[in-house]
């Protein structure tokens, strides 16, 4: 079944048409990947999905509800993560999460057990200051923790890792990898390594339209390519695989000595 | 209903921890003693200015004196009242605060109705207060009774209400502060230039700010204030429910 299906959806902005006729479905218990880039309409799409804005033609059904402009009925399935989440700087954690908690009718004492929960998952339980002397990266893993307090069918993440720094990209993304089988996660991001990490359904859109769309093993094994990459203990081996292919007669069309990439250094120099 | 009470205890939090309440209440409680000890001192005061062997007659202050201080100074209280609370939508819609509450399936209706009935409530408590204060004073100080009193600050509260619908629709229609303050200015300024003409008058909720020492002073009766009264009312419901439209079909 699908949780999350959309029909022949269109949307645009005067005479910019932001989305052309896009149409996809988004199966349970899969977290999806959704790609493109700065501006091809991952941020319109999910706020249509959420009913914050109005779509100039199609439909979207959110477990089989039509989700309507304006209203906020099929919300109560969802959660959702903005790019930039913003919190009212004056409360503390656990008094926001109480706050969006009674506003989805939960009753209070499940509500404060919940956060508390919640508050562990995402790091944030010894967090006990107003939310306006958060850093970024904090804030993005309330963001979560806000997002899955009604423990919601279909969590929206948009561009939840793009603004953080590569140990917090690491958690967040650590953070999705575990309430995966709880709940369908779409994820929209232009960081393609964080895809790999944890996606297995991946949807690419591109200037309004879908242009690849399948499971990530799918969409590999589509493409298989003649290239390979090999890693040698030793500068000697590599010689020596070098000098046996020049005996066979391979040529290869590129060889390229790896260095190490900064991501890695970086992790290792922070560690 | 869980979701309204919720919903307002955030937005009295918020007024709180924001410091609006306390702008509030100080003003309003400083402005309530001020009134009486203004209309006391007032005559010795002109006194001590004129030169010396002017001899000029002034009336004893009475309590009157007092309430034309206190409605004078009312519509200075009411436009500080505007600029402080002017941002309650502007603020939520410019900082997308209200994203994670709608998506949590908060209805936008109980979002304005929130606001509404927090920022009512405040300035309700707020001009309780100035009135208590100015009152107490004014019994102490210039002893003289008067009659109307409460009906009078009803109406005063009443027109403060209407504006505060008018500065809500304002914010929901711009979504920012200017925006707000604007709608809020412009529509006092067209009640004022309402009140040029005389068979308009009484059906004025202008009325309500500008005639309320005459009810003190018996020129007017309750019952003259009647027009004005439903007319406000029924502009409160109206001016309501069109923010609630307009902010049900706005993009956020």
């Amino acid at each position: 079944m699908s949780i999350l299906s959309i029909q022949s959806l269109n949307k645009s902005f005067g005479e910019h048409n932001v989305i052309n006729d896009l149409t996809f479905a988004v199966p349970e218990n899969t977290i999806y990947g959704f790609l493109g880039q700065n501006g091809a309409g991952k941020t319109t799409t999910m706020k249509m999905v959420l009913g914050l804005l109005k779509p100039t033609s199609g439909s979207i059904t959110v477990c089989g509800e039509t989700v309507s402009y304006g209203e906020t009925k099929t919300n109560r399935y969802i959660g959702f993560l903005p790019d930039v989440p913003e919190f009212y700087g004056y409360m503390k954690p656990m008094e926001y999460l109480v706050l969006c908690g009674e506003i989805t009718g939960l009753d209070r004492k499940a509500v404060k057990l919940k956060s508390a929960e919640l508050l562990s998952l995402v790091g944030l339980d010894k967090a006990n200051k107003r939310i306006g002397g958060f850093s970024r990266g904090m804030k993005q893993r309330l963001g979560i923790a806000q997002a899955l307090l009604n423990e919601p069918k279909l969590l929206i993440c948009d561009e939840p890792t793009s603004a953080l720094d590569p140990i917090g990209r690491k958690e967040i993304l650590d953070i999705l990898l575990s309430v995966k089988g709880k709940t369908t996660i779409v994820f929209s991001t232009h960081i393609l390594s964080d895809v790999e990490r944890i996606c297995d359904h991946v949807a690419v859109l591109h200037q309004g339209k879908l242009v690849l769309n399948g499971t990530l093993s799918e969409l590999k094994q589509s493409r298989q390519q003649e290239k390979m990459r090999m890693e040698f203990d030793s500068i000697n081996d590599k010689e020596r695989i070098l000098s046996a292919l020049a005996a066979q007669n391979i040529v290869p069309t590129k060889v390229e000595t790896l260095e190490p990439s900064l991501e890695d250094l970086f992790l290792e120099a922070v560690k | 209903m869980r979701a309204f009470i919720a919903f307002t205890k955030k937005e009295i939090t918020e007024s709180a921890r924001t410091y609006k309440l306390l702008i509030i209440f100080a003003v309003f409680l400083l402005f309530g003693m001020l009134n009486p000890i203004t209309a006391k001192i007032m005559p010795e005061l002109l006194s001590s200015l004129l030169p010396e062997g002017m001899t000029v007659t002034l009336a004893e202050p009475s309590a009157l004196d007092s309430w034309k201080q206190f409605y004078k100074n009312m519509s200075t209280q009411l436009i500080i009242f505007v600029i402080v609370f002017s941002g309650v939508v502007a603020n939520e819609l410019s900082k997308s605060t209200l994203i994670n509450m709608l998506t949590k399936g908060l209805p936008r209706k109980t979002v304005m109705l929130s606001k509404f009935t927090s920022a009512t409530l405040i300035w309700t408590l707020g001009l309780l207060l100035c009135f208590a204060t100015t009152y107490g004073y004014t019994v102490y100080l210039l002893p003289g009774k008067l009659p109307n009193i409460i009906f009078s600050v009803f109406c005063l509260w009443l027109f403060g209400v209407l504006l505060i619908s008018v500065m809500l629709l304002g914010g929901v229609l711009f979504g920012n502060i200017y925006g707000s303050l604007l709608v809020t200015g412009g529509f006092s300024l067209l009640l004022m230039l309402l009140n040029i003409a005389p068979k308009l008058q009484k059906y004025n909720p202008y009325l309500l700010s500008s005639g309320n020492m005459s009810l003190l002073t018996s020129d007017m009766a309750a019952a003259d204030f009647s027009f004005s009264i439903v007319i406000t009312c029924i502009s409160i419901l109206f001016i309501l429910i069109g923010a609630l439209m307009i902010f049900d079909k706005k993009a956020i």
